[in-house]
């Protein structure tokens, strides 16, 4: 018992509070403080520098400090020094690179689907948003009424994400609304008072958008074979009646032109051939908006409030309507009503959410099943804070500083666990497990020191091969089937394509004939000559179209981003050739098992499953924040057994550099301690240590190195 | 953490004594699977082992042939072990065990898209909404618990990462997943640069250093990491993880199998099994055949072939594949219709899933379809197929279970199984 009073005493030696005084900060402590008084609660000691820079490191920017930057602060005397480094951290790349990974987790970002361009471009696009500090209001109806090609706007990943539109809308009213109406998708809401009927007038809203389409059905003059299908789908038999008319018209024309231009039917034949190769790419690439496609109830609709297959009109669930102002859709409609301050539940959501993020726990758990009973743990907090979010204009970054500003934020962490459906006061923040990701940032700067400034927002390959999508888009609306016919024949090398295609017809006849007749081998080869040509027909067009370059960049499709995305491990040369050969050969070894060189915003996101980030709760992202903070088995293996304490064992890594630079055992153990935990070692510590480095010798170093790293302390933010 | 069950140097105790470490006994890793004694049916089979075919395998190119008919295009088809059964000549060795398979040829479902089709096939239920639902081996373990408490209560031997595992369930019962079956599991075994003093030092030492903090801190997170650490001991120390390490198999059991990945996942899947594992699945994926499906078939299924006859036998020969149920399943079969590329395209509304031992009476066709095109006889949905599964585990169909957002679900959502054919 004595033991561990001198050990809370060491971990808790006394500090005094030093907030700055925002008086938004200040108005918030002393609703806190009535709500303390009442409650007859002592709230906790004010936390130490080592603890909280530690704590705002990992809070702000994702990771925790180098030993340069806890010391800096630590030995700043300063009296405004925690507002400055808060400042610095909001406006570090550390801070965008931490609130992608949460966003990231919300929104159930992922370039594991079927969009990947798109996927990636939504990335970015949340990231710069995230960057720029875009006002929260803005950024949500930025998303809500996104339309358009990958190429004009990354935001349209917002819908590309999901197929169907019904699930997306529930999606967007959990994360936006705090409200779960998924149950009413399919039936009445059975703990809630949402309607099968009050869902889908909700879907209606966003229902009209469109992300099955391809970039290449907007190539004039395809006709009506090419995008019928989908268009007649939905339509009264007048609507029909009259697409089908209007197309007849179409196609007239369209034959007239060929005649025309002498392009035979054979030369249209290779052109759509060669349209299907590229039509890979441009799948999944166009969110399209048509404002009078509204939902239909299913068959088996139930209630007596109206019918099966009814078109239902959109209608919000709660607050005043959504009324389309002249010129604008009714998604323009839907955005202005969800993201406005008079929106019942919009403001609260997020406010809570920030909340949440600072301290551990909302005011209102879960952030997002509200329901009208819902009450928050403290009323006139939640008030204020709504009215604060207000007041800042949805300025994240502003209402964060705000929050770390506080004398609360800025107290030791609970230590207890607020049990299940307990209420509590906020005597401090919570102690918390780090995510993945800032266990895996953490590591990186373990090994590489900081490497914020490689968070990047401006996806350069991304561009370019977005650059060459759009030109090719352009180009086949631009000159239209007729057109791209024409370039087809012009690209003629001198070879009679028709007698090409021919060709191919004629091998894929043969190779049918020869398996019918089985000889599978023949019929093998014969299957590939034909393919070969096929997709050299293709390539000579796009190559006419957009040029030799961009037409191989194209037919490579796009293989994914910059960074470290799929890299092996990194070796960084210089700092290898300052190294001796021995030193030189033990790097390159070691520096190929795990890649801690990219924060993990940079890495391919989400990681894939059994990767260290996934390993350690990662989300999947396939429901909306999905990561957990749970300890696994795996999770202690990797630490045991993976490559991890040797990466930072490393000659090359950052830490290991730091303890080789220190003289003696003891210098180097304190080097450790600050590393690990931006704090001096303990008198108890020390002397464990001292014993370790008596029984050990020239080991105790690796030793303690890897005792820390498989410690409990390391994964928590106190 | 809880040096004394690990430490193994005479100087660590006199540490000890200076800083005691709360003592903490290993805690169960998972939860107890279900507080209400359950009442299951009899049970016909202990495991299965799902080979999932991913990307939709051709039913008439393999086990939904229809001799003579037109839609077989240039497909052959072979007689089996069994008396009237045939099956597509792509298939010779797995032909020698079709005495101990049902043939379920009438499989029809819903889902024409892959992702949909997939998560349909593997949950029973539809991909829609904010739900994930659990897939069979996490059902079994909620339900029944690990057999094994060293191993995982199921594993799953895929490249692929999109497998709905626990879905809604707690993580204790989640199949651990297996890229690359050669490797084994991940970090298993002590860094080579180590001795085994070395290690159980720092393990040790590891404990001390921490103690401070876990006192500290009154949180069911911190004091789960001494546990963690615990159990990890134990697995690397445990006999079965062997079961992972297929390096310990014959040169001959390999060259048996296939060197390929799913011939060494179906491999691992049998040793698995043999340690206690009870639901193990094992993906092959490439049968998206819409161009030069003739071509491209014969080329799974010689390594469908290999493994799938090679785990038939193996699991015959032990002993086990009575109560081993291998299922085949894919997400949908293919269109009768050949395309002009000599592809076919998605098909759900007709296709075919087999199931050998685990209780089954091999050597049955069951349902019938006009040529591939329409089943005309017995129609079976993915529920069905996953309610014989779990029937003949033992599992209750009718028990629900509440997810968090406290909506009720059940293994297989009400798919009627197939009793007839056990």
């Amino acid at each position: 018992m004595k033991t561990t009073q001198i050990i809370l005493a060491a971990l808790f030696s006394a500090a005094s509070l030093h907030a700055a005084s925002l008086p938004e900060s200040t108005k918030i402590d002393s609703l806190l403080k009535q709500e303390w008084e009442k409650n007859k609660v002592t709230p906790n000691a004010p936390a130490t520098d080592t603890v909280l820079v530690r704590r705002l490191y990992l809070d702000i920017a994702g990771r925790i400090p180098t030993v340069e930057e806890s010391q800096e602060f630590v030995n700043s005397k300063a009296t405004d020094k925690r507002a400055q480094l808060i400042d610095k951290l909001l406006n570090s790349d550390g801070y965008t690179s931490n609130m992608f990974n949460y966003w990231a987790d919300i929104l159930r970002l992922t370039d594991n689907t079927k969009g990947r361009t798109a996927a990636e471009a939504y990335a970015e696009y949340v990231k710069r948003c995230l960057k720029e500090n875009k006002p929260y209001d803005q950024f949500v109806r930025d998303l809500i009424t996104s339309e358009g090609g990958v190429w004009d706007t990354g935001a349209i990943g917002f819908y590309m994400r999901d197929d169907n539109k019904l699930d997306h809308l529930a999606y967007t009213v959990q994360v936006f609304l705090g409200t779960s109406i998924v149950c009413a998708q399919c039936h009445n809401h059975p703990f809630d008072k949402w309607s099968q009927k009050d869902y889908y007038g909700m879907a209606a809203y966003t229902y009209g958008m469109d992300t099955k389409g391809t970039a290449l059905a907007e190539t004039k003059g395809k006709g009506a074979a090419g995008k019928g299908g989908a268009a007649v789908k939905g339509m009264t038999k007048e609507e029909r009646r009259k697409f089908i008319a209007a197309h007849q018209a179409e196609r007239d024309k369209a034959e007239e032109e060929q005649k025309s231009k002498g392009i035979t039917s054979e030369d249209l034949a290779m052109v759509k051939n060669s349209l299907k190769d590229i039509a890979k790419p441009l799948r999944y690439t166009i969110a399209k908006w048509s404002d009078n496609k509204l939902p239909t109830l299913p068959s088996d609709y139930k209630y007596p409030d109206a019918k099966a297959g009814q078109t239902i009109q959109p209608k919000t669930l709660f607050g005043h309507e959504a009324v389309a102002a002249e010129g604008q859709t009714r998604l323009n409609a839907f955005a202005n009503w969800m993201a406005a301050p008079d929106n019942p539940r919009f403001t609260t959501v997020i406010a809570n959410r920030m909340w949440k993020k600072t301290f551990g726990l909302g005011l209102i758990e879960p952030v997002d099943e509200m329901t009208d009973s819902t009450t928050p743990s403290n009323g006139e907090l939640m008030e204020y804070l709504n009215q604060l979010m207000v007041e800042q204009k949805y300025s994240l970054k502003n209402f964060q500083r705000i929050l770390y500003n506080t004398e609360t934020y800025q107290r030791t962490a609970n230590v207890k666990e607020v049990p299940l459906g307990e209420t509590y006061h906020f005597a401090g923040p919570i102690l918390r497990r780090m995510s993945a990701e800032q266990v895996w940032d953490s590591m990186v700067t373990l090994a590489k020191g900081n490497v914020d400034g490689e968070t990047s927002e401006e996806n350069e390959q991304l561009h370019t091969y977005l650059g060459d999508m759009k030109l090719l888009v352009d180009t086949m609306q631009d000159k239209g089937i007729m057109g791209l016919a024409e370039i087809a024949k012009r690209s003629n090398d001198g070879t009679d394509k028709t007698a090409v295609l021919a060709k191919m017809d004629d091998l894929r006849k043969q190779s049918l004939a020869a398996q019918n007749a089985g000889d599978k081998e023949k019929g093998k080869q014969l299957a590939a000559q034909a393919e070969k040509l096929r997709r050299q027909g293709a390539n000579d067009l796009v190559t006419a179209m957009i040029g030799d370059d961009r037409a191989r960049e194209m037919r490579q499709n796009y293989g994914g981003k910059k960074g470290g995305k799929n890299k092996g491990a990194e070796v960084d040369k210089e700092a290898l050739m300052a190294l001796s050969k021995e030193e030189r050969k033990l790097a390159i070894k070691m520096g190929t098992t795990l890649s801690l060189n990219h924060r993990a915003s940079e890495i391919s996101s989400p990681a894939k499953p059994g990767h260290f980030l996934r390993t350690f709760g990662q989300s999947d992202r396939e429901l909306i924040s999905n990561s957990n903070d749970e300890a696994s088995v795996p999770q202690a293996l990797a630490l045991l057994n993976g490559p991890a304490s040797e990466v930072l064992n490393n000659p090359l890594s950052k830490l290991h550099q730091a303890l080789n630079a220190a003289p003696t055992t003891d210098e180097k153990l304190e080097a450790l301690y600050l590393a690990f935990f931006s704090r001096k070692p303990t008198e108890c510590e020390k002397a464990v240590i001292a014993q370790v480095v008596a029984e050990r010798g020239d080991k105790a170093v690796a030793d303690v190195t890897h005792a820390l790293l498989t410690g409990s302390q390391f994964l928590f933010i106190q | 953490m809880t040096p004394p069950a690990v430490s193994s140097s005479p100087r660590l105790p006199r540490l000890a004594s200076v800083f005691p470490c709360s003592a903490g006994s290993a805690r169960e890793l998972s939860e107890p699977p279900l507080k209400v004694p359950l009442k299951p049916n009899k049970s016909t089979a202990r495991n299965v082992i799902y080979l999932y075919m991913s990307g939709g395998m051709s039913h008439l190119d393999t086990f939904g042939v229809v001799p003579g008919a037109d839609t077989m295009g240039p497909t052959q088809v072979l007689k089996t072990s069994a008396d009237g059964v045939q099956i597509s000549e792509n298939l010779p060795l797995t032909a020698k065990y079709m005495h101990h398979g049902v043939i379920l040829n009438s499989m029809t479902s819903t889902q024409g898209a892959h992702a949909q089709g997939n998560y349909f096939q593997h949950t029973s239920y539809t991909l829609r909404g904010a739900t994930k639902h659990p897939t069979m081996g996490a059902w079994l373990t909620k339900f029944q618990g690990k057999s094994n408490p060293s191993l995982p209560g199921s594993v799953v031997i895929t490249g692929d990462s999109k497998h709905p595992g626990a879905g809604f369930f707690e993580a204790a019962v989640a199949p651990l997943v297996v890229n690359n079956p050669a490797a084994g599991l991940q970090n298993s075994h002590k860094l080579a640069a180590l001795t085994e003093d070395d290690l159980n030092y720092r393990i040790s030492l590891s404990g001390k250093l921490d103690t401070a903090f876990q006192s500290a801190y009154e949180y069911k997170g911190v004091k789960s990491y001494s546990d963690v650490y615990s159990e990890a001991v134990k697995v690397m120390k445990s006999d079965d993880l062997v079961a992972f390490d297929i390096t310990k198999e014959p040169d001959l059991m390999h060259d048996l199998y296939g060197g390929d990945s799913f011939g060494q996942g179906c491999l691992l899947a049998r040793r698995l099994v043999e340690h206690g594992v009870r639901h193990v699945e094992v993906s092959l994926g490439g049968w998206d055949t819409h161009q030069d499906n003739f071509v491209r078939v014969p080329e799974k299924c010689a390594i469908l072939d290999q493994a799938l006859a090679a785990l038939l036998g193996d699991l015959d020969r032990r002993g086990m594949l009575n109560d081993t149920m291998v299922v085949l399943a894919s997400e949908f079969g293919r269109t009768p219709k050949i395309n002009e590329r000599n592809g076919r395209d998605h098909y759900p509304k007709a296709f075919t899933s087999v199931i050998w031992g685990g209780g089954v009476k091999g050597g049955q066709v069951y349902g019938k379809t006009d040529k591939g095109i329409e089943v005309t006889e017995n129609k079976l949905t993915p529920p069905d197929l996953n309610a014989t599964i779990a029937y003949a585990l033992g599992l209750p169909l009718d028990q629900v279970i509440y997810s968090s957002s406290k909506r009720p679900f059940t293994v297989a959502d009400k798919g009627q199984p197939i009793t007839s054919i056990f």
